[in-house]
């Protein structure tokens, strides 16, 4: 019988484990392999070295577009988590109980369209003929249309614009776990509603806002679509540099390289995040 | 003061709205543009554009091609997560749980609500 | 044991539907057709191309006359071409588009089969294109030249004085500050940037680079962009910039009937001319249809629907193309024999130089 369940449970796992090792790990071991590898004379030479490695140490191109990346994440998860909050707050507690997924709803749907096309049309809204910098002239509130897109700013604001999206979940979920008897019996022994706030619902609900921050940091450290469509070129982040190797110079081993130093900081952030990474509310 | 930050609430949600809502919007109303550049001033409403789409034969190739990929892709991860759920036997599978238990009303993918836990 | 076989035969039929629609994927996929196959089964032809190839209008004459479906798939950089070719079969690719000062290499490596120079009636070409130190190995033709243009400066004339453009320096006039944006093509532009310092192309060394790169410096401070062919011209069609560098006839003669403002000048200093050819692949199974088709690119009506083609103008390199006078206009097809005059064809750099010049426009475009 026991012999029966044994062989059961690895044919129930089989197919998944197959899934995973032939679409996730194996590909993992060739992208570590890629990167060992070098290019010269225009073709990939196969015997492993890490010169990849050495040479990621020391360009300052390449700190430079990591430092890049970095302080872009940066902003994007505090302005995403600023914004996000407040509004999270608000659909938990002040939006009326049937009217909530709703109102999530309304806010989701904007992101089933396509991530390009939402990019270019950032472009087209923040360019200096677009629709803000023309509002702004006609109000009379600027007298010339100043630049946003191409910029910094479009980046993190394109980035924010879809990271929002993901904090305010992430935190209203957190917020909907906390009892309410909690605040009840807050107010009742005399607590503020400020104080209720800062000392019941923000610290309960940083679970929500390290998830939501952690799914950001991720999805934006990796993202080349939105840097590449608004940024207008000017300062480059890392997975641009990356399709730099890949498109212009055929070099697969350096662009394998960046890869894996990308991979390793997200598994670090995970390493600090991990013990606030679940809204199971501890007990 | 309660009406008054209300009302703040309201403006915020409506900024937040009038932000997310902003480039979709913007899309849509110059997608009927007449004229060749999408900036403003809207010279439209004209088809011209959803005409020339239609008419392309490649752009109703790659149409096809999405919705293929975007179907078999859905098929395939709908089973994947069948029967990645199976062997780990909770009383309820992760793919069957009802929106009910989702404290995110079903808004989002289950697989990525996942690390969020259930609500009790 | 019954849900045991339902959760198996579940996961093969997913598995199966998957790996049949990657087969089904990967089989079509290797090429887009034009969509002008006919009922009994016309011949294909593969061909390796830049964008403009990929017109409906210029395919649908030669696909008609001869019963054949082309496939084309274009690719942008000579480095990726050959690496589609490396990792294809031989006879998957029949003819190759490629720019003109990368064919000797490509031609010595035995890509390119020899042409006969019987089946083109050079007479009918610009002498200037010719380039038969380019185009032939040994005496034997590999490729004919088929478009060419200049990378200088393309711009709004209704924000920017043409006759001020006539001066490349003026691109670092203060007048222009954040109006500016870059085409991404490193060569043309540090070569463009190389004969503002007084460096002509074919001149360029090593121990020229720090100079070139801080005016690159400078230029980058004035820009608003860096872009490839499509985001520089949306800019300039949008007015988010009133300059191209290392623009041309390509970036606005699509856009000039929206908007006659936008056109290209070839400043005093001078430009670089790039110029595409089409040959023929060694491995392919089908010599003589390809060879049909590069007949036809570079006939009279072949070359009026290239050089008008939807991705980016240029001049054909056939004088009697069929253009109409309008579009002669649009190209300064009168001007031609002082452009061609005063420009320098795109000069390649060998590896080391390259190297370091991708080096250095990595660091400037880094930021």
């Amino acid at each position: 019988m026991e012999h029966q369940r044994r062989w059961q449970g690895w044919v129930l796992v089989g197919p998944a484990l197959l899934v995973t090792l032939a679409l996730f790990a194996a590909p993992m071991v060739m992208v570590v392999l890629t990167s060992l590898y070098r290019r010269s004379g225009g073709l990939t030479d196969r015997t492993l070295s890490f010169d990849n490695y050495i040479r990621l140490a020391t360009d300052s191109t390449i700190h430079q577009a990591l430092w890049n990346s970095i302080e872009v994440v940066a902003l994007t998860v505090i302005f995403s988590t600023l914004i996000a909050y407040p509004f999270a707050y608000i659909v938990a507690y002040k939006v009326p109980q049937k009217w909530q997924a709703l109102v999530l709803l309304l806010t989701v749907v904007p992101f089933w369209t396509s991530y390009v096309v939402r990019s270019y049309s950032w472009l087209l809204v923040l360019a200096k003929n677009g629709v803000i910098n023309q509002t702004l002239v006609s109000w009379g509130i600027i007298a010339e249309p100043f630049t946003m897109a191409n910029t910094r700013f479009a980046t993190v604001l394109a980035f924010v614009h879809f990271f929002v999206m993901v904090s305010t979940l992430t935190i209203y979920a957190s917020l909907r776990q906390i009892p309410r008897n909690l605040g009840l019996a807050a107010r009742d022994l005399g607590a503020s509603p400020l104080s209720v706030f800062l000392r019941i619902t923000l610290p309960l609900s940083i679970p929500g806002v390290v998830v939501g921050a952690f799914l950001t940091f991720v999805l934006a450290i990796g993202d080349y679509i939105t840097p590449q469509i608004v940024g207008g070129g000017n300062e480059l982040v890392l997975p641009q540099l990356l399709m730099l190797q890949v498109s212009r110079m055929g070099d697969f081993p350096l662009a394998a390289a960046m890869a894996l130093v990308l991979l390793i900081i997200v598994a670090a952030v995970y390493a600090v995040s991990a013990k606030n990474l679940t809204l199971e509310r501890k007990r | 003061m309660k009406l008054v930050r209300s009302g703040l609430s309201w403006v915020y949600v409506l900024l937040i709205f009038g932000f997310i809502l902003m480039p979709v919007v913007s899309l849509v109303v110059f997608s009927f543009q007449a004229t060749n550049l999408p900036v403003p001033p809207f010279t439209g409403p004209s088809l011209r554009w959803y005409e020339a789409l239609f008419a392309d034969s490649r752009m109703i190739e790659a149409l096809r091609n999405s919705i293929v990929v975007g179907v078999v892709s859905g098929f395939f991860s709908r089973f994947s997560c069948r029967i990645r759920a199976r062997p780990l036997s909770t009383p309820r599978s992760t793919c069957n749980q009802s929106n009910r238990d989702d404290p995110l009303g079903g808004v989002l993918p289950r697989d990525w609500v996942r690390p969020l836990g259930d609500r009790k | 044991m019954r849900k045991t076989q339902l959760t198996v035969s579940l996961a093969a039929l997913s598995t199966s539907a998957f790996l049949l629609a990657s087969c089904a994927g990967g089989s079509g996929g290797s090429a887009t057709s034009s969509g002008g196959a006919s009922s009994d089964a016309p011949q294909e032809l593969n061909a390796l191309v830049w964008c403009d190839h990929t017109d409906p209008e210029l395919l649908a004459p030669f696909e008609e006359a001869n019963n054949v479906t082309v496939n084309v798939r274009d690719y942008e950089g000579t480095g990726v071409a050959l690496g589609i070719l490396e990792q294809s079969q031989p006879g998957d690719w029949d003819v190759f588009v490629v720019d003109s000062v990368d064919v000797p290499r490509v031609a010595e490596a035995g890509i390119l089969a020899p042409l006969s120079k019987d089946d083109f009636d050079f007479d009918q070409f610009f002498s200037e294109v010719q380039l038969p130190e380019i185009h032939e190995l040994d005496g034997t033709l590999y490729a004919v030249p088929e478009k060419f243009g200049y990378n200088t400066v393309a711009f709004n004339g209704a924000n920017v004085d043409a006759e001020k453009m006539r001066d490349l320096s003026f691109l670092w006039d203060p007048e222009l500050a954040g109006k500016i944006a870059i085409y991404d093509y490193y060569i043309p532009v540090m070569e463009f940037v190389g004969l503002e310092l007084g460096i002509e192309p074919q001149n360029i060394t090593v121990d020229d680079l720090p100079a070139i790169e801080a005016r690159l410096v400078e230029l980058k401070a004035q820009s608003a962009q860096v872009g490839d062919v499509v985001s520089t011209q949306t800019a300039l069609a949008t007015g988010e910039v009133e300059v191209i560098v290392g623009g041309g006839e390509f970036s606005t003669s699509v856009l000039n009937a929206e908007n006659p403002d936008l056109d290209w000048i070839l400043p005093n200093q001078g430009g670089i001319r790039w110029q595409q050819a089409i040959g023929v692949l060694a491995d392919s199974e089908k010599q003589e249809l390809a060879t049909k088709f590069v007949q036809y690119i570079v006939s009279p009506e072949g070359q009026a629907a290239l050089a008008t083609s939807s991705c980016y103008w240029g001049m054909p390199a056939n004088k009697n193309a069929t253009l109409t006078d309008e579009q002669k206009d649009i190209l300064r097809w009168d001007e031609q024999s002082d452009f061609i005059a005063n420009s320098y064809p795109y000069y390649i750099p060998d590896a080391d130089l390259d190297a370091a010049m991708l080096d250095v426009w990595t660091r400037v475009v880094v930021g």
